[in-house]
């Protein structure tokens, strides 16, 4: 029979290990870290189709700059209804402008740091290389059509606009699938689920898969993709965050957002 | 009082949940009862399988059902070749989705009831020249009748709060996938609170009175057997 | 029925392996100590053991290497220990539910008989949770009858009973083969069950068959490893020849004499019944005494005296023709002179009468 620990004994082989840890951690927090002036975190809300392309450039800026990225994904919509519930976010790249102007009316970002860091593109596109390419692949013999939801993503509200130009909009309705962001309407088409998908271009070119087919519809049939990026409240003293939207706008960043697919301003 | 959308969103779970509830006690009564009676290991496998969707994420159980009911996937293609329709975005989809996703909550009560039935009474009716069939119909089904109550209950409840695999294998297609568990998180993300609100107190609502109702009756049966 | 047994069972560690040839007819008992495999036996002949070996039943193979009937094909009546009524039903419904699915080419059996035989009348209403023990009994009994099977089996369908609903319900599974037309097998470990109702015994042990015979010769053969030292005794036939009404005594003739037993006042003149003695209640005598408070004084012959290791000895005493056991110390035998062949009387406190046996 093995026999535990009783009374203090135990109690004090309990609480080493916690002990341990906890002076770690607040040492951790309280020494420097990291070269330069003291680092910061800067924790960025992004939206989905721009994720890739942050990744892409996150050691060029976490290398010149010494601040360190957190990224938090998802719908343009969602990231907004966290931000007005007090999310703790420094900087929000957001797919539209709406948004951004929102968080500042609204009192949560800093009046005068908006600014376009990006034009996104919508395409439609299928994974199958011999499938149809361009507008007819609409009338064709399709299962499904993913697209993002258009109440809580600007590319998908893009292909709803586009849908309801060209008279496929109600037509359409029980094939068209509806994913939480525009990176799940691109994985959608990409594992098959879905035939056809409104994504953006960026998530065509900068993903292996994507071997398929795409069209661009016209500009004119949707409302510019003006991707804002904004500096939130809480950002507003983080010397991290400054760093990012500068960085931003620097011509080498640029190159990058272009190569990935979008305009720049 | 609640948009239309909304109303076809309510119309969808309440349909989704009662065929679930068809169609899961019909499956999970031989399943249940093949374990209440076995012996071995190969019986606790299966029951450990069978209460695997307590424990995964739904987002893992939503990924891997779409992989499989996809039209790329084995159980996919074969339905698109049957009826040309893909099995994922589809009802049809959505059915089984909620059936894997509440299995244990149909199985396990059902289990439980027939394990309390017991070997016994069924070699009492065999004595009285019950076949297999006409025991399970005529001594162990009355007898387990308070756990069809619970597995029922519980399914179509689970059914209608469920979330993460309804989106990923439902696509969110308005009078086709769209539940309401998906309309009141549309909502609650465009900030529309108060419409969320309206949804979702509807729900509770309606759930409490569901399963009160159901209890009720229950301890009804309960006292009069007693 | 012929019943042409060859089974192989296991149970965990026990084993059951019996080759024997039965023909039932009336009450026949299987009797052995608890753990015999009386129960896996009666579970197999029932059909809830598939694999265990060969039954054939008047010519025809409920089970073999090769086919198995199960049990719910089987001419076969269950009574369980614990009864086993369904609880969804009541009375009645229990018994509509056997008589429901009965054996068309089964004995005829008439609701009616069922109900007055074992008393079910006013029960046919009650729910089946709101039953005593010798109720929920009678009504199993009553259900089983009502599938109107071939054979019956009773599984130690008393065990759980007080003594005097055993009483009433023995005398009413003694009615069975004379009022159903079907052979009755009785399970129990208990030899006055068995004793008062049985006309073969089969025994087992260890799960084997060790004979199987007429219940008083058999009983009288098993001896003290089988009863157990303390019920040791010897069982009796006779008729009943008087009443004493007046000192409440019956005197049943037993071809040796007349032995007076109290009570059974009931029994008819002439009626058949068996009397059970045990050995520690017989005193041996070389002569009949005469003021002694001993009523029953058998005129006998010595025919076998054991001793045993320790103060006892048995002393087998030839009544007639009916074997009587007495147990005696060694220090009497030879006190006495006791040998065999010599003549001697035994003696029986009318006390000593076991008053369960009264049939």
């Amino acid at each position: 029979m093995r026999y535990t620990a009783t009374g203090r004994a135990r109690v004090l082989k309990a609480t080493a290990p916690a002990t341990v840890l906890t002076m770690l951690i607040v040492a951790g927090a309280v020494l420097p870290a990291g070269p330069g002036p003291r680092a910061a975190e800067v924790t960025v809300a992004v939206a989905a189709n721009f994720l890739a392309t942050l990744q892409q450039l996150e050691p060029e800026f976490e290398q010149r700059s010494g601040h360190e990225l957190r990224l938090a994904a998802g719908s343009t919509g969602s990231l907004y209804a966290q931000i007005a519930n007090g999310a703790p976010y420094d900087v929000f790249l957001a797919a539209d402008e709406a948004r951004p102007a929102r968080a500042v009316e609204e009192g949560h970002a800093v009046r005068g740091s908006a600014f376009v860091y990006a034009v996104g593109t919508l395409v439609l596109w299928s994974a199958d290389p011999d499938g149809p390419a361009g507008p007819e692949a609409l009338d064709g013999e399709f299962h499904h059509l993913a697209i993002a939801n258009p109440r809580t993503a600007p590319y998908g509200a893009a292909a709803q606009e586009v849908l309801t130009a060209m008279g496929r909009w109600e037509p359409l309705q029980d094939r068209i699938a509806r994913t939480q962001s525009v990176a799940g309407a691109w994985s959608a088409v990409a594992s098959g689920a879905a035939d056809l998908g409104f994504v953006a271009l960026s998530s065509v070119l900068t993903n292996d898969a994507g071997k398929g087919r795409y069209w661009e519809p016209p500009q004119a049939l949707y409302t510019p993709l003006r991707q804002t990026a904004v500096l939130l409240n809480r950002g507003a003293d983080n010397p991290g965050a400054t760093a990012l939207l500068e960085f931003l706008l620097s011509d080498d960043a640029r190159a990058v957002i272009r190569d990935a697919g979008y305009r720049t301003p | 009082m609640l948009s239309p959308s909304d109303w076809d969103a309510a119309r969808t779970t309440l349909l989704l949940a009662a065929t679930t509830v068809f169609v899961l006690i019909l499956v999970a009564t031989p399943l249940a009862w093949r374990l209440a009676f076995a012996r071995g290991r190969w019986a606790r496998v299966a029951e450990a399988v069978v209460a695997l969707p307590l424990v995964l994420p739904p987002t893992v159980m939503g990924f891997y059902l779409l992989v499989l009911l996809g039209p790329a996937g084995p159980i996919g293609s074969w339905w698109v070749k049957l009826t040309g329709d893909t099995l994922s975005f589809s009802f049809a989809g959505l059915v089984i989705a909620s059936c894997l996703h509440s299995l244990p909550f149909a199985v396990q009560p059902l289990q439980n009831a027939f394990e309390s039935v017991g070997r016994r009474r069924l070699e009492a009716a065999a004595s009285l020249r019950a076949g297999p069939l006409d025991a399970f119909f005529s001594v162990a089904l009355p007898l387990a009748l308070r756990g069809y109550v619970t597995a029922a209950v519980l399914t179509f409840a689970h059914t209608l709060g469920e979330f993460g695999v309804m989106l990923m294998v439902g696509g969110n297609i308005p009078g086709r996938t769209r539940v309401l568990s998906i309309s009141i998180f549309e909502h609650v993300e465009t900030l529309d609170y108060a419409a969320a609100h309206r949804l979702a107190a509807a729900l509770l609502i309606f759930s409490f009175v569901v399963l009160l109702s159901v209890y009720l009756a229950n301890g009804r049966y309960r006292t009069r057997v007693a | 029925m012929r019943l042409s047994l060859d089974l192989h069972a296991h149970r965990g560690r026990f084993e059951l392996r019996v080759a024997e040839e039965l023909e039932l007819e009336g009450i026949t008992s299987l009797f052995g100590p608890s753990g015999a495999g009386k129960s896996t036996l009666l579970q197999a002949l029932a059909g809830f053991l598939p694999g265990t070996g060969r039954i054939e039943a008047d010519g025809v193979v409920w089970q073999d290497g090769r086919r198995f009937l199960p049990a719910h094909r089987r001419p076969v009546g269950v009574v369980f220990q614990d009864g086993r009524l369904f609880e969804h039903l009541d009375v009645a419904g229990n018994l509509d539910f056997a008589a429901r699915r009965a054996d068309p080419r089964g004995p005829s059996v008439r609701r009616s008989e069922v109900v007055a035989a074992l008393g079910l009348a006013g029960l046919l209403e009650r729910r089946v949770d709101t039953l005593s023990g010798g109720e929920a009994q009678r009504v199993a009994i009553g259900r089983a009858l009502l599938a109107r099977p071939r054979l019956l089996l009773m599984d130690e369908p008393l065990v759980a009973l007080d003594r005097e609903r055993k009483a009433t319900i023995l005398a009413m599974i003694a009615e069975l083969p004379r009022r159903f037309g079907l052979p009755v097998l009785f399970v129990s470990h208990l030899v006055e069950e068995i004793a008062q109702i049985a006309d073969r015994l089969v025994a087992l042990r260890d799960g084997r068959t060790a004979g199987q015979g007429p219940t008083v010769a058999m009983l009288e053969r098993l001896g003290a490893d089988v009863t157990g030292h303390f019920e040791a005794g010897s069982l009796l036939e006779g008729h009943v020849t008087r009443h004493d009404e007046e000192y409440s005594l019956t005197g049943v003739d037993v071809g040796a004499g007349i032995l007076w037993t109290p009570g059974a006042m009931h029994t008819g003149v002439g009626e058949r019944v068996r009397v059970r003695l045990r050995a520690r209640d017989v005193a041996v005598s070389l002569r009949r005494l005469e003021g002694v408070s001993i009523r029953n004084q058998l005129p006998a012959s010595i025919a076998e005296i054991r001793e045993e290791p320790g103060a006892y000895a048995e002393v087998r005493l030839d009544c007639g023709g009916a074997m009587v056991r007495a147990r005696i110390t060694r220090l009497a035998v030879r006190e006495l002179g006791l040998e065999p062949g010599l003549a001697a009387y035994a003696l029986v406190k009318t006390v000593a009468f076991d008053r369960r046996l009264e049939v």
